[in-house]
C-alpha cells in the first residue's frame, strides 16, 4: 500500500510536469491556431536559466525560481516576435509557422549546448533533504515542491484569465481576433502574452522537474512530446483538461515503468493515447476548442 | 454648414486581388445618419471594413475628423472615435453578455466607475440585455447578439458609430425596435453611418443615402428626395426583396 502511494505521487508529480507545458500548448493552439513545436525548448531554458541564477548567480532559490520563470516568458516573447510574427502574415500560415517552431526548436536547442556546453548540470532540490516521511509513506520532497508549484501557478493563471479585463480581452482574441481589434484590442500584444504565459509554464517546469534528472539541451524534447500527449486526452485549451491529461499521462508512465517494464517507461504513455484517441478523438475537454469560430 | 466628419476620396479597395469598390467618394457629416443602399455584393461592408481598417485602400484617402486614417490598424482607428459593429454581430461566443461590453471599451482606459455607468447607458438603451447579463454569447438569439453587438459598440464611447445590416435575420418587431435605438442614438449626438438592404428601413432612419452598385456609387441624395422618386423606389424595392414593411 505505502508503494502505490509513493508511485501516485511521483506519477502525479510527472503529470503536473506535463500539465504545465501541455496548457501551454493549448493556450497557443486555441489563440493563434498553432502548435509550437518548441514548447518543450522553453522547459530546457527556465533548467538553464535557474542553473546561472542558482548555482551561478547564488540567488536564494525561490527569487532564483521567479527570475528563470519571468526570462522563460521574455524568451517566449521574443520567440514569437521572430518566428510566429513574420511567418504568420503567409498564405496558408498553418503549416509554414508550425516547420518554422521545428526549425527554431533545433536552433535553441544547439545555441544552448553551445553556451553551455555538453556536459549535464545537476540544480539541487530545493529541500536538503533525501526523502520526508508523511505518515508510512517516505516521499522525495521535490514531488511535493512540483505539485504545489503546479498547483499555485494554475491557480494564479485561473484568476488572471477568469478574472482580469486582460484575461477576458486574451479569450476574446482566441475566439474572433477581428472582432476583437474592432474592440480596440492589441491582438499582436495579444499574441506576445499568450506566447510568454505559455513558455513561462514550460520554462517552470523545466526548473522543477531538473533535480529529478540533470540539465541537458535536450530536456525537453520526450517531457514536451508526453506532454502534448496530455493536451491531445485533455483536449487542447482547456486547463482542467490540460491538468487530467498530464496527471494520468504521469500515472502511466510512473506505474508502467514499475509494474510492466522500466524499458518501455516512455511507450505507456503513447500506448494510452492511441487507445485513448480510438475511444474519444476530441479529447475530454474538447468543446472548449470547437467554441472558437 | 455642417462640417465633414468623414471623407472618403476616390477609394479602390477590395480582398486580394479582387478589387471590391472602385473610386469610392462619400462624405459623412456630424450629427447625421447616413445610409448605404445597394444590392448583396455592391460594396457597402467593404465600404464599412476599409474606413475601419480591416481592410485597406489600394488607392484614395479617407479622412476622419481632418486626420488621414486610411493607413492605421482597426486598433487605432476606433481609439479615434470610430466604432464598427460588423456584419454578423460578431458577438464572442465563449465571453458573457456583461463581458462582451467590457470589451467594447478596450479602446481606452476606463475607471472602474465610468465602466459601470457605460454598462448602465447600454443597459437602458437596450433593457432586455440585462436578465441576460451572465448568458454566454453563443447563447443568444439573433436579436439579442444584435443589441449586444450594438450596445458593445456604444461602450467603446464613439462619434462615429457604423453598422452593417442590423436588421438582417431579425424578426420584423425586432427591426422597428433597432431601429428606434438607431434614431435614438443619434439624436443623443453620435454620428450613424449605416448599411442596409432594407430600403424603407433605411430611408425612414436616414438623412441622406448612396446608392451602390458594382462597387460604385451610382447615386447621392437626401432621403427625402429618394424616397419620393417613385421610380428608385420600385426599381431597388423589386432588387432587394423587401417589399412589405
Amino acid at each position: 500500500m505505502a508503494e502505490i502511494i509513493q508511485l501516485a505521487i511521483t506519477g502525479v508529480a510527472l503529470g503536473s510536469i506535463y500539465a504545465l507545458i501541455a496548457f501551454g500548448f493549448g493556450l497557443i493552439y486555441t489563440s493563434v491556431n498553432v502548435v509550437n513545436f518548441a514548447q518543450g525548448d522553453f522547459a530546457m531554458i527556465g533548467a538553464y536559466f535557474m542553473v546561472s541564477l542558482e548555482l551561478g548567480a547564488r540567488l536564494p532559490w525561490w527569487l532564483a525560481l521567479i527570475l528563470a520563470v519571468l526570462l522563460a516568458g521574455a524568451c517566449g516573447a521574443l520567440f514569437q516576435l521572430l518566428i510566429y510574427q513574420p511567418m504568420r502574415r503567409r498564405p496558408r500560415n498553418f503549416l509554414p509557422v508550425m516547420i518554422a517552431t521545428v526549425g527554431a526548436s533545433v536552433f535553441i536547442e544547439q545555441i544552448f549546448l553551445v553556451i553551455y556546453g555538453p556536459v549535464p548540470f545537476q540544480l539541487p532540490s530545493i529541500f536538503k533533504a533525501q526523502t520526508i516521511r508523511l505518515g508510512g509513506v517516505s516521499v522525495y520532497p521535490q514531488y511535493l515542491v512540483i505539485i504545489g508549484a503546479t498547483a499555485a501557478m494554475m491557480a494564479l493563471l485561473r484568476w488572471f484569465i477568469e478574472g482580469t479585463k486582460l484575461g477576458k480581452q486574451l479569450q476574446a482574441t482566441a475566439q474572433d481576433a477581428d472582432a476583437a481589434r474592432l474592440m480596440g484590442i492589441r491582438v499582436a500584444r495579444m499574441a506576445a502574452l499568450t506566447f510568454a504565459i505559455s513558455t513561462a509554464l514550460a520554462g517552470l517546469a523545466g526548473l522543477l522537474i531538473a533535480p529529478l534528472y540533470t540539465v541537458t539541451s535536450t530536456m525537453g524534447t520526450s517531457i514536451a512530446l508526453k506532454a502534448f500527449a496530455a493536451a491531445i486526452i485533455g483536449g487542447f485549451g482547456s486547463m482542467t483538461g490540460a491538468i487530467l491529461g498530464g496527471i494520468s499521462i504521469g500515472l502511466i508512465e510512473t506505474f508502467g515503468a514499475t509494474y510492466i517494464s522500466g524499458t518501455y517507461r516512455d511507450a505507456f504513455p503513447f500506448l494510452f493515447l492511441i487507445i485513448f484517441l480510438i475511444i474519444k478523438p476530441v479529447g475530454l475537454f474538447g468543446e472548449k476548442v470547437s467554441q472558437k469560430v | 454648414m455642417m462640417s465633414n466628419m468623414l471623407e472618403l476620396a476616390a477609394i479602390r479597395s477590395g480582398y486580394g486581388a479582387v478589387v471590391a469598390l472602385h473610386e469610392i467618394s462619400l462624405e459623412v457629416r456630424q450629427g447625421e445618419t447616413v445610409v448605404l443602399l445597394g444590392v448583396n455584393g455592391a460594396g457597402k461592408s467593404t465600404t464599412l471594413k476599409t474606413i475601419s481598417g480591416l481592410l485597406h485602400p489600394t488607392r484614395g484617402t479617407i479622412t476622419f475628423q481632418g486626420e488621414r486614417i486610411d493607413r492605421l490598424a482597426p486598433e487605432t482607428i476606433v481609439r479615434r472615435g470610430i466604432a464598427h459593429v460588423p456584419e454578423g454581430r460578431r458577438v464572442f461566443p465563449g465571453l458573457t453578455v456583461r463581458e462582451n461590453l467590457l470589451m467594447g471599451t478596450s479602446n481606452r482606459r476606463v475607471t472602474r466607475a465610468e465602466t459601470e455607468r457605460d454598462i448602465a447607458r447600454v443597459l437602458e438603451i437596450f433593457p432586455d440585455l440585462e436578465r441576460l447579463y451572465g448568458q454566454m454569447g453563443w447563447s443568444l438569439s439573433g436579436g439579442q447578439q444584435q443589441m449586444l453587438a450594438i450596445g458593445r459598440g456604444l461602450m467603446a464611447r464613439p462619434v462615429l458609430l457604423m453598422l452593417d445590416e442590423p436588421s438582417l435575420g431579425l424578426a420584423p418587431v425586432i427591426v422597428k425596435q433597432v431601429f428606434r435605438t438607431i434614431e435614438m442614438i443619434n439624436r443623443q449626438g453620435v454620428t450613424v453611418l449605416l448599411v442596409e438592404q432594407n430600403v424603407n428601413l433605411g430611408l425612414k432612419v436616414a438623412h441622406r443615402a448612396y446608392l451602390l452598385e458594382n462597387g460604385r456609387i451610382i447615386r447621392a441624395a437626401t432621403t427625402d428626395a429618394l424616397a419620393a422618386d417613385q421610380e428608385f423606389r420600385r426599381s431597388l424595392l423589386g432588387a432587394s426583396g423587401h417589399g412589405a414593411d
